[in-house]
């Protein structure tokens, strides 16, 4: 495969397709969980060469993200930790951004992202009307990549501070084994699904505490390929149909 | 009319009763931060162990820490996770039996062949359970070296993440039945929520924490 679909549904599984008709039951799940995670919204036929497409367009491209911890034996007991992580991606505002987005383009990714049917399955999820993307980006994991607790609170932006939604979509390789994403549910780290599967797609509603357990893999050159999208609700009066 | 008959306790007061032939033989070698063994109690033991504290249930007490608001960030990725928690903590004079189990000569040889070095005498106890969902968030701990051993039923699973050069990058699976774990403190860790098959299912921890001289 070298350049994604136009329309995001032409990836879907039946059960993906039926969350566009509006006929799943995980149809508005997120106006009552902060998070929803399936792995069989995409037709594994059709996503089969999608990591390896990733791969090639933007493994020489992605930086290390590193946020070390802090020494264990400088801090406290009971101190706060602040946002620690090891992935790959780029800031969007960089060179580098500006090459992905290219790229991403130049694949059909962005299209796909920005296409009707993205958005009409993530209003679906939402169970609200959201506006195209505000921000996309892509993300690598390599085996024992993991990020740290954090909430995704973004209270410098006029908008996204009072709440938004994300959609993520991965494609691994074979090798990649176990990561499981831990979410905030009643207030506690009770929420878990495992996201190693090719094809997993995960929504959001955001802020919302979450972390990621460490990536497991066969092989030093396994990788999690993670595509993320933000929508904002819609400011219009509009309703679903 | 005679007194009752005081049950026995399956909690032995010499911690070799609950080894088995590999934790027997055990070798001393010095070993890093976090060691994870299974099969070196004895299950059968343990398992009569485990009914004495399910038995306790109606004695834990919960400790239940939750998370900040979401949105408390004053600044993008300026994120500060507090300490969090939902566990049950069983008070020490509710586990006599404990105490001695752990006060004993042979886990206190045990745990310096374990860790590789020497430990004082005297660890301090704790017995706690996760329930369902249950968990302990980042923290870096007490100082001193601790021993867990966990008990629990069938199909439990959790995770222990810690820091492995200089991130939270190493993750072992604890939950099973008999497993000991030991990890030196001060070290960045947490567990993942405890996944269970029944909803009444517990992991159980009888957690011992020694000082070590000249440290």
């Amino acid at each position: 495969m070298t350049r994604f679909p136009d329309e995001f549904e032409a990836l879907l599984s039946a059960k993906g397709k039926r969350v566009l008709k509006g006929t799943h039951p995980a149809c508005g799940s997120l106006a009552s969980a902060p998070l929803f995670s399936s792995d069989e919204l995409f037709d594994a036929r059709k996503i089969a060469g999608l990591a390896t497409l990733m791969g090639d367009s933007f493994q020489e491209i992605l930086k290390r993200q590193v946020r070390a911890l802090p020494s264990a034996d400088a801090v406290k007991e009971g101190e706060p930790l602040p946002k620690v992580g090891r992935i790959s991606t780029t800031n969007t505002a960089s060179l580098d951004g500006a090459l992905v987005n290219l790229i991403a383009e130049a694949i059909g990714l962005w299209k796909m992202v920005d296409s009707e049917s993205c958005l009409q399955f993530c209003q679906r999820m939402a169970g609200q009307a959201l506006e195209k993307p505000f921000t996309k980006q892509v993300l690598c994991l390599r085996p024992l990549d993991y990020s740290g607790p954090h909430a995704d609170h973004y209270p410098d932006h006029p908008r996204a501070r009072n709440g938004y939604v994300d959609l993520h979509f991965s494609f691994t390789t074979r090798g990649v084994k176990e990561q499981f994403i831990v979410y905030e549910r009643d207030g506690h780290f009770a929420g878990m699904h495992s996201i190693a599967a090719n094809g997993t797609l995960n929504m959001y509603r955001l802020p919302l505490w979450h972390y990621t357990t460490p990536m497991q893999a066969k092989s030093a050159e396994d990788r999690r390929w993670l595509v993320l999208a933000s929508f904002l609700p819609s400011e219009a009066k509009e309703s679903l149909t | 009319m005679a007194a009752a008959k005081k049950k026995r306790s399956a909690i032995p007061q010499d911690f070799s009763a609950l080894l088995s032939t590999r934790g027997r033989k055990l070798p001393r070698e010095v070993r890093g931060p976090v060691i994870h063994a299974e099969g070196l109690l004895d299950g059968a033991a343990l398992s009569g162990v485990l009914r004495e504290l399910d038995a306790q249930v109606t004695a834990l007490e919960t400790r239940d820490v939750a998370l900040p608001p979401a949105n408390s960030a004053t600044a993008p990725f300026a994120d500060r996770l507090p300490l969090v928690e939902r566990r049950s903590v069983l008070p020490v004079e509710k586990a006599p039996d404990l105490v001695a189990l752990i006060s004993s000569a042979s886990f206190h040889a045990f745990a310096e062949t374990l860790v590789g070095s020497s430990l004082e005498p005297s660890p301090q106890l704790e017995v706690f359970a996760f329930s369902r969902d249950g968990y302990v968030g980042p923290q870096v701990g007490t100082r001193g070296v601790r021993i867990d051993l966990t008990l629990s039923r069938a199909g439990a699973h959790q995770l222990l993440v810690h820091e492995a050069e200089g991130h939270l990058s190493s993750a072992l699976a604890v939950a099973k039945h008999g497993t000991v774990l030991a990890m030196r403190l001060p070290h960045w860790h947490f567990t993942t929520p405890l996944q269970t098959r029944s909803p009444k299912d517990r992991r159980w921890v009888v957690r011992a924490t020694f000082q070590e001289p000249n440290r």
